[in-house]
């Protein structure tokens, strides 16, 4: 695991200290050594963890002809297989590593090389023959990749922090991606917060040549449909399977030469996750966060797990304060404008499990994503069977099922003003039904933003239909929101913002059972119905795995990782000034992105929060939309962050 | 003595301080759905009838939570005034 930059120059010689300054920013992805190259005017170089094939796995990798460099960032879980393929076709390896693996490769196959790869990575190679750059992601985006150009230069780098580096280039908060978080909870596409920066969408491939950038899709979700349907007996039969087929992935994953541990969230996708870890590899790490204020507390279910399987357990206990004291660095981090502060808890945690000596953890992210657990799956299923009968007394019943963690679907009282929330969509014909809801209530959010902002020519939807592959449009509404899931909140929040960005921040590395490419297949060859059986969500993974994991965690509800917002904020000394510095009138009238009037009323209610039982969701949002904001256009845009001023000096070994 | 007049007034005073949203306490519509206008989400509902309860010290039945009896301003100020009285 690593973090790469690298760029080039349109004529010249590549610079040393540019590369240098670019990586010696993003140290903490790589802490174990650096190693660059300059083959012309280009340059690629790598922060190095070290997890597989520690001694001979150095980069960059550069052919014997120094016609092609190589860097990457992630894991590939079938490099061995891949390995004795190239071997066997008569290529020639000096190592075990797996980015001499990708070298061949690409000097075998060329640019849709990327094809053969089962992973977790980020890639940039230079061939020196075309001046070509080729950038790769993942096909699910777990490990990040950005690019700029600045002047006639290209850039690019696993963090936007190493583009901001580059002398003279100056970034501007985008407009669109405030409109496009507003809506979505993320960005879309190739957008990131920042204006001049984009990021390689997930299963891209970003090809510049000649000063001219081109991307081309080399996987999507529906690239799935083509997978062939596994027709089993009956359920028994599938449950063995999945069975099978989940501890093979969460070997794969558990790759490396390090001690692998396990994040506990108290759910039963993590559950399982460590279960079966522990069962195949003997006494396991695991972690968990666990908050002081209640309504966010999930102990209970982590200690059940932890002490009927005797893990080695460690929780990092989260107030109020250590949202507040950790917002601003976890933004460093971040990158993005988040709508939550539920990824400062999971950085404290990386610290923990850092300082426990680990380098990689694994984690339940995914499984929601693939065997449908979000409510929103449940949710379109309710309101379609109501459509078909709008006046019927007891279908709209159902919708009390949905969210356990909210009051209003708690509580029997709130039921017919649910079911009228519900009703102006009901009937609606737009190809987004699944989304609806959420995007409606989104709309409305966007009211915080400036005129400016508001009237500015962006399109959300049109922004993201652009990344939506035809197959969508007659795919149906499980798929439907997936692929909406899969190209918004999994990519640009949960995997990043949630995951890369805060394990790495402190050097760990996560690892994701529930994406691993051959599972994620096998998942994908399964009916319908294993996975969302009328409304019993994850009932394939639920049903497989009930005999091991206790059963008040195996079949409770989907309850939300959620961390305080706006009350942490508001219930300190401390929080409330962050809150007069980073959103005084003043400043917010100088950058015109939001409302003022609307601003003062946010802070406010935060103000009076004591007085309320509970902080709405939008509210929450809407202020930690705006905190964070603030926040990314000091430490980006202003380049007030101390890295920026005076970079650090690194020791980078060349090949 | 509460009038119908001074309800909404106050209806009208905990919206605007309550929910951020782009309307004055002059322009907020008295006859159309909070919901619907975006002033409020599902759980906007819910804090909105924990304030008409403990405002006016009245309780709000289960059926009455519904479109009918509270989809405006002016249907709610009704329902309170109703209980009242």
């Amino acid at each position: 695991m690593c973090g790469i930059a690298g760029f080039k120059f349109s004529q010249g010689a590549a610079d040393r200290a540019m590369l240098e300054a670019m990586l010696g920013v993003i140290e903490h992805r790589g802490p174990d050594s650096f190693g660059g190259c300059l083959i012309g005017p280009a340059a690629l170089g790598s922060a190095r963890l070290k997890i597989v094939d520690a001694e001979g796995g150095n980069q960059p990798a550069v052919s014997r002809d120094r016609n092609v460099s190589v860097v990457f960032n992630g894991e590939i879980f079938n490099y061995l297989e891949l390995r004795e393929n190239l071997i066997a076709k008569g290529l020639h390896f000096d190592t075990r590593s797996e980015i001499e693996v990708l070298l061949n490769l690409y000097l075998l196959y060329g640019e849709l090389f990327v094809n053969h790869l089962e992973g977790q990575f980020a890639i940039a190679i230079y061939d020196h023959r075309s001046g070509t750059i080729l950038l790769y992601r993942d096909r699910f985006g777990i490990r990040p990749l950005f690019w700029a150009r600045h002047g006639d230069m290209f850039l690019f780098g696993s963090e936007i922090k190493s583009l901001i580096t580059v002398d003279g280039f100056q970034v501007s908060l985008s407009h669109r991606a405030l409109v496009q978080t507003g809506l979505f909870w993320t960005t879309v596409g190739d957008e990131t917060a920042f204006q001049e920066v984009k990021q390689l969408p997930p299963g891209h491939i970003l090809k510049y040549h000649d000063g001219n950038v081109t991307l081309s899709q080399y996987w999507n979700i529906f690239s799935l449909c083509e997978v062939d349907r596994l027709n089993l007996k009956g359920d028994e039969d599938y449950l063995r399977a999945f069975r099978s087929e989940f501890d093979a992935a969460v070997d794969r994953q558990s790759m490396g030469d390090v001690e692998v541990g396990s994040y506990l969230s108290g759910g039963v996708d993590s559950s399982v996750v460590a279960h079966r870890r522990s069962v195949r590899n003997g006494p396991l790490r695991t972690y968990s966060i666990s908050f002081s204020d209640a309504e966010y507390d999930e102990s209970k279910s982590q200690r059940t797990m932890a002490d009927e399987n005797n893990f080695i357990h460690t929780s990092v206990q989260i107030g109020y304060e250590d949202i507040v004291r950790n917002f601003y660095n976890v933004q460093w981090h971040a990158e993005s404008i988040l709508f939550r502060s539920a990824p400062v808890p999971l950085f404290l945690l990386s610290e923990r499990v850092k300082q426990d000596g680990l380098k990689v953890v694994l984690t339940g992210e995914g499984a929601d994503e693939m065997l449908f657990g979000y409510d929103l799956f449940r949710e379109t299923k309710i309101r379609r069977f109501l459509a078909r009968d709008p006046q019927s007394a007891n279908r709209g019943k159902l919708f009390s099922r949905l969210y356990s963690y909210l009051p209003q679907y708690k509580e029997k009282r709130f039921l017919g003003l649910l079911i009228d929330f519900y009703a102006p969509t009901l009937l609606s014909d737009s190809h987004h039904y699944p989304m609806q809801v959420r995007w409606n209530n989104g709309r409305n959010l966007s009211e915080i933003f400036s005129s400016e902002v508001r009237n500015g020519k962006c399109d959300p939807i049109a922004d993201l239909e652009k990344y939506l592959p035809r197959a969508y449009y007659s795919s149906n509404d499980l798929q439907k929101a997936q692929a909406v899931e899969c190209a918004t909140l999994l990519p640009n929040y949960l995997l990043s913002s949630q995951g890369d960005r805060m394990s790495m921040g402190n050097s760990v590395e996560g690892r994701y059972p529930f994406l691993d490419d051959k599972f994620v297949k096998f998942m994908a060859s399964l009916p319908e119905r294993l996975k969302l059986r009328g409304l019993k969500d994850k009932w394939i993974l639920r049903n497989a795995f009930k005999e091991s994991v206790p059963e008040s965690i195996c079949f409770r509800p989907k309850v939300a990782y959620q961390a305080p917002d706006m009350k942490a904020f508001f219930s300190s000394v401390e929080g409330q000034d962050l809150v007069r510095t980073y959103l005084s009138d003043a400043r917010i009238k100088s950058l015109n992105l939001f409302d003022p009037m609307m601003v003062r009323k946010i802070i406010r209610k935060g103000e009076s929060l004591s007085a309320m039982p509970r902080v709405s969701m939008r509210d929450n949002m809407s202020f930690i939309m705006l905190l964070s904001t603030m926040m990314i256009e000091d430490i980006f845009v202003k380049k007030n962050h101390l890295s920026f001023s005076g970079g650090k000096k690194i020791s980078v070994e060349y090949v | 003595m509460e009038t119908e007049k001074s309800i909404i007034r106050k209806i009208i005073e905990y919206i605007i301080s309550n929910h951020p949203c782009g309307y004055t306490e002059d322009n907020l519509p008295l006859e159309k759905s909070l919901v619907e206008l975006g002033i409020l989400d599902s759980y906007g509902v819910v804090e909105l009838v924990v304030f008409l309860e403990t405002n006016w010290s009245i309780v709000i039945d289960d059926d009455e939570i519904t479109r009918e009896k509270m989809g405006s301003i002016k249907k709610m100020a009704a329902l309170v005034n109703g209980k009242l009285s």
